[in-house]
């Protein structure tokens, strides 16, 4: 019954598709490496397909005859430790990572996104699309083998699926469940079932019946409490009432509980009522209630107004009192400072006017820190910031408080930034844009998600302490909702595992991964054969190798990258901080020197103008494109487009326009060229 | 998708080469949801009857295992004896189930196992019970119900 050996010449035994790469496991098994990478990378099991047997590692190779032994450690061209594969030669690891890149489902787009977010926002603007954000978040597929939906397909892949019986492309997918009493839609029947589980109530005597099967829920403790009036038998004593839910399932059982718990209990009313419930229109339930309200609880005699009272209590302080108080909390915040922001002092008036100005961007935040107060400060180095912070005498408390918590926030936007001060400059200046309404929340976070290469914990910290200062409510509003928003979006999905280890992939795949590979590839899961893309492999290679491994940084590298390599970030959910080669190399004349390094390597295609597109070289100075991946040149529905200073659409176009070029040559005649991708996880 | 053509494949193949006593069609073209009309074995007790089986195959196919239902109703320890009439064999358990199993392989597993049932692997325990210690019995009630529902 079990198909133990795999026939790699009849295409790969789990997909039936052709094998380009096979993986080979340690019991010798061969299948296609999109299955195991699936498996791997989606399912999260590490067996072998074929055999179950746990593989902690496997070889992607394109070796036919070879026996897992005769493979050596030496003969990989990398091996990634997270996900457990060697990849024996360079074209097969490009080609595996392609897949694990946030790809535009579109076919004929070759765009890949910072993350879910990022393509959701592409597909809509670029593609007039949706994504259904159920499959985004449960579907164990590729991300380029998502659907695109307009807003009716949307609704109807939600309601009634897309399944289309007969066609070639049916999915056999039947909808997302909806609970019926919260009006929301689960991913499956199993998601349906939790939810119903963890917030509806069932019926123990109803499933006693029917053995569990086919359940009935309640919306809550009431529906189920009258449901329990009007179908089963519970115990009317006020104790067993308390207790929720001491009910039976037949007047007999009822009653002998009944002499059994409360032999005195009940009043000879009860009693006799219990007596002569009519069970053909048993509806008690209502009338109990009334008796509860009315009489039980109300002759408690609970005051109404017992909880206004401390909600109030504020009012009657006098003027005085309040004043009194603010001053205390001002101060005592004031004596913490120094333990809680041990660093250095940071700007102490509103950031927010400080990033109005850029030209003082190019000072340090030690020397702007001292600035009122103490000027000889500015000779000393970080270690000033043990000293007290006492603010200029003139202001006033409310001032003070409002300065610490300024400080506070460039405090941790520079230790975040790793007192980069071109990149606080950037921080500062859309900060500044966000108050201007010149960029919208949204975009101000994007901004800090490709400024900042931090968790969205840290950046959660600094957004909201960043929120606390704007005295606009409905800046801080906009802001702290855009945050939500974006966390709603982002951490519930799942996360692509990356390689592991200091592997730069962007080197390997950013500035060679031309779009033809990753269009090749997404046709490769695609259920049609192979497209004549293959072709276009030799140029992505030989371009990648250009790159690789790790790029040769320019020496103009004068931005302070020395920022600490931070941990590995594959697994995270923001951008991360692979691209940090490239954004190394974006220098005052970026495009240039870069496009020229490749192309001199790139032989296949001659002399290609060295000049690059114009659009692309936009350089806001002092943008080192941490984050930030796509451009899309003299594209209006770029939503970076919005952002100060053009930085998102600027920074990927160093490295990215030889290929842009090249496939203009080539001929591909894609309208979008100056599309591209460099690649970055996250 | 991927499962798609595996899904495809695997459909020409029974077609051309069915399993042993057993007729495959998809319900209304729909390659997910699979009819399988199973000639009882000769060499159990279900012999002269004809079981139909309704094989559903998840979205996740082959990575996660197909559910398989008797619509006929079958006295046996290994189907449940309620209007699903599923049955659960080892290899179709989610943490059993390799991708590279293939419906056909289902269908042998299903016909052995209604040649000899598993009453230690069974879902229906009172069935177990009787298999094992009231074999008789057991054998008369299974003959009655292929009389009775698999004609």
């Amino acid at each position: 019954m079990t198909r133990v050996e795999s026939n790699v010449d009849d295409g790969c035994i789990v997909c039936s598709n052709p094998i380009d790469h096979a993986s080979l496991t340690p019991c010798n098994h061969r299948y296609c490496t999109i299955c195991s990478l699936r498996m791997r990378a989606l399912y999260k099991t590490k067996a072998c397909a074929i055999c179950r047997t746990e593989a902690p590692l496997v070889i992607f190779t394109d070796e036919k005859e070879r026996k897992f032994v005769e493979f050596n450690v030496g003969e990989f061209y990398r091996t990634d430790e997270n996900m457990g594969i060697a990849y024996e030669q360079q074209a097969i690891f490009e080609d595996t990572v392609v897949l694990l890149r946030y790809n535009c489902p579109d076919p004929s787009c070759d765009v890949a996104c910072l993350g879910w977010p990022d393509l959701h926002r592409h597909v809509r603007s670029a593609h007039q699309k949706q994504m259904c954000d159920l499959c985004a978040r449960n579907k164990k597929v590729f991300t380029h083998e998502h659907e695109l939906f307009t807003q009716q397909e949307l609704r109807k892949h939600e309601k009634y699926g897309d399944d289309n019986p007969g066609a070639v492309d049916q999915s056999g997918f039947q909808g997302h469940p909806e609970c019926g009493f919260c009006r929301k839609r689960f991913y499956g029947e199993d998601e349906l079932y939790v939810h119903c589980r963890d917030s509806h109530e069932r019926c123990h005597l109803c499933d006693r019946r029917t053995g569990g099967r086919n359940p009935q829920y309640y919306l809550d403790y009431n529906a189920l409490e009258q449901h329990f009036g009007k179908d089963h038998f519970p115990c009317l004593d006020n104790e067993c009432l308390e207790k929720k839910f001491v009910v039976f399932d037949s007047e007999m059982d009822l009653k002998a509980h009944q002499l059994e718990n409360h032999p005195n209990g009940l009043s000879k009313d009860a009693r006799r009522d219990a007596r002569r419930v009519d069970l053909s229109s048993f509806d008690y339930r209502p009338q109990y209630q009334e008796i509860r309200r009315g009489g039980r609880r109300g002759g408690r005699g609970r005051d109404p107004n017992s909880d206004a009272i401390p909600a109030t209590s504020g009012a009657h302080m006098s003027r005085a009192e309040l004043v009194h108080q603010r001053q205390r909390e001002i101060q005592s915040a004031q004596s913490t400072t120094p333990r809680t922001f041990g660093g250095q002092l940071t700007a102490s008036e509103p950031h927010v006017q400080s990033a109005q100005r850029p030209a003082n961007a190019a000072q340090s935040p030690q020397i702007r820190n001292a600035q009122p107060a103490f000027p000889a400060l500015n000779e000393q180095p970080n270690t000033n910031g043990s000293s007290t912070p006492r603010p200029a005498p003139a202001l006033t408390p409310a001032e003070q408080a409002r300065q610490l918590r300024h400080n506070a926030v460039t405090e941790r936007a520079a230790h975040l930034l790793s007192n980069d001060e071109a990149r606080l400059a950037e921080f500062r200046s859309r900060i500044s844009s966000y108050r201007n309404g010149t960029i919208s929340a949204s975009d101000l976070i994007d901004a800090f998600f490709s400024l900042f290469d931090t968790s969205s914990a840290e950046l959660g910290k600094l957004i909201k302490e960043l929120a606390d200062i704007f005295e606009i409510t409905t800046k801080r509003d906009a802001l702290l909702k855009a945050w939500n928003d974006w966390k709603a979006i982002n951490e519930d999905y799942p996360s692509l595992p990356g390689p592991s280890g200091p592997t730069s992939a962007a080197g390997a795949l950013g500035s060679g991964m031309s779009g033809s590979r990753v269009l090749r590839l997404k046709s490769a899961t695609a259920p049609s054969a192979r497209s004549t893309m293959g072709q276009q492999r030799s140029w992505g290679a030989t371009a990648a190798s250009a790159n690789n491994p790790f790029p040769v940084l320019p020496a103009s590298n004068n931005k302070g990258t020395a920022t600490p390599a931070p941990t590995p970030s594959w697994l995270a959910l923001r951008p991360a901080s692979s691209s940090r080669p490239i954004s190394a190399k974006v220098s005052p004349a970026p495009s240039r020197s870069q496009s020229s390094a490749n192309l001199g390597r790139t032989d296949a295609f001659p002399a290609l103008p060295a000049a690059a597109k114009p659009t692309s070289t936009v350089f806001t100075p002092g943008y080192t494109g941490a984050g930030v991946i796509r451009q899309s040149v003299g594209s209006g529905v770029n939503a970076w487009a919005g952002s100060a200073g053009g930085g998102g659409g600027a920074n990927g176009g160093a490295s990215s326009v030889p290929a842009a070029a090249g496939d203009a040559d080539v001929g591909k005649g894609k309208g979008r060229k100056g599309k591209n991708v460099v690649f970055k996880w996250g | 998708m991927a499962a798609n053509k595996r899904i495809m494949k695997e459909l020409g193949d029974v077609n051309t080469n069915p399993p042993p006593g057993c007729k495959i069609t998809t319900k209304d073209e729909d390659i997910y949801n699979w009819d399988v009309s199973m000639d009882g074995p000769d060499d159990s007790i279900y012999k002269g009857g004809k079981f139909t089986i309704a094989i559903v195959l998840p979205k996740e196919y082959p990575f996660k295992p197909p559910t398989l239902s008797f619509r006929t109703k079958i006295y046996h320890p290994n189907v449940t004896n309620d209007d699903r009439g599923a049955m659960c064999l080892g290899m179709l358990r989610a943490e059993e189930w390799k991708p590279p199993n293939k419906i056909a392989d289902v269908l042998k597993l299903v016909r052995a196992v209604l040649s000899a049932p598993q009453p230690d692997d069974a879902v229906e325990a009172g069935i177990a019970d009787q298999f094992k210690n009231d074999r008789k019995g057991f054998d008369k009630t299974a003959q009655d119900w292929v009389k009775k529902y698999a004609k």
